[in-house]
């Protein structure tokens, strides 16, 4: 997977992926297996991977509509 | 036991999917297949989890030249639930198999210049009072409804479908526009995109190759 923009950043380009992957898709009537409190947790690991070392927040707001349709 | 499922494809690709490294499974319901994998455990939400999720989709729509994603951690009992689906979808997925056959998904984010950051960013930090907070988001939404429509107008000669994303919490005033792309087109739209923003002089990205996530439904209304 890569951003397609020269030079551009490959972190940010997983970052639109996991973002795609966990608002889109086709939403199947089974068990759907990642609870609200699952999909904030690949959230805040995303912002552990961005953020520089020894700046990760206490306090990230988590629900900010980025929860599955 | 349970069945993690990837995505809808035409069941004549069955035979072509199954050779895949990870060797899927296919079930196949008349003129379709759900590809699935048999798994005693939930797929761990973490980011490397999701993100090889969605690289096995992207190979899934190349190798099968069609295919529907489904929403990371799409999960069903048993055999009977995926021919269920069949039933109550087919029609729907048939349709739309047709629409996205031989397509990947790009984003296109444009903005002002240090708009255009990532879906995860953090916000960044405001000193200003609350009404001036409220005026300031409400003239960057409009100003992002605004260059939508313009990125829409250059990019409509190349794609299938557009969808207008919501704005990433971090990045009001940028705008993210989901574009179904045949593949003879991707390097088309970037070359596009990135002459217009230098015209333009604001800063835009284009983020993809993506599983077409975005494009699994029929359009509300048509954008393209």
């Amino acid at each position: 997977m890569s951003d397609l923009v020269p030079g551009g950043n490959r972190d940010v380009a997983l970052v639109d992926l996991v973002d795609r992957l966990i608002s889109g898709g086709v939403v199947v009537s089974g068990d759907i297996v990642l609870s609200v409190a699952d999909v904030d947790l690949v959230y805040l690991g995303l912002r552990l991977v961005l953020a520089p070392a020894g700046t990760v927040e206490a306090t990230v707001p988590l629900s900010r509509g980025l929860r599955p349709q | 036991m349970s069945h993690l499922v990837y995505a809808v494809v035409p069941a004549a690709a069955a035979s072509g999917l199954v050779a895949l490294d990870w060797h899927p499974q296919v079930a196949v319901g008349g003129p379709l297949g759900l590809v699935h994998e048999v798994t005693d455990r939930r797929p761990e939400p973490e980011a490397a989890t999701v993100v090889g999720y969605g690289r096995r989709q992207l190979e899934l729509g190349e190798v099968a030249g069609a295919s529907l994603p489904m929403r990371f951690g799409s999960v069903v009992a048993d055999e009977a639930a995926l021919h269920e689906l069949f039933a109550e979808r087919g029609e729907e997925w048939l349709e739309r198999l047709d629409v996205v056959a031989g397509c990947v998904e790009l984003v296109v984010h444009a903005g002002p210049a240090d708009t255009v950051r990532d879906a995860g960013a953090p916000d960044p930090p405001s000193r200003r009072s609350g009404r001036s907070y409220l005026e300031e988001r409400a003239r960057a939404q409009r100003a992002a409804t605004a260059l939508a429509a313009e990125v829409h107008d250059v990019v409509r000669p190349l794609v299938r479908e557009s969808r207008l994303l919501p704005a990433a919490p971090a990045a009001p005033e940028a705008t993210r526009l989901a574009c179904l792309v045949p593949r003879e087109a991707v390097d088309g739209l970037t070359a596009v995109v990135a002459d217009w923003s230098g015209h333009r002089g604001v800063t835009a990205r284009v983020s993809g190759p993506l599983p077409v996530l975005d494009f699994v439904d029929r359009p509300e209304e048509e954008t393209s």
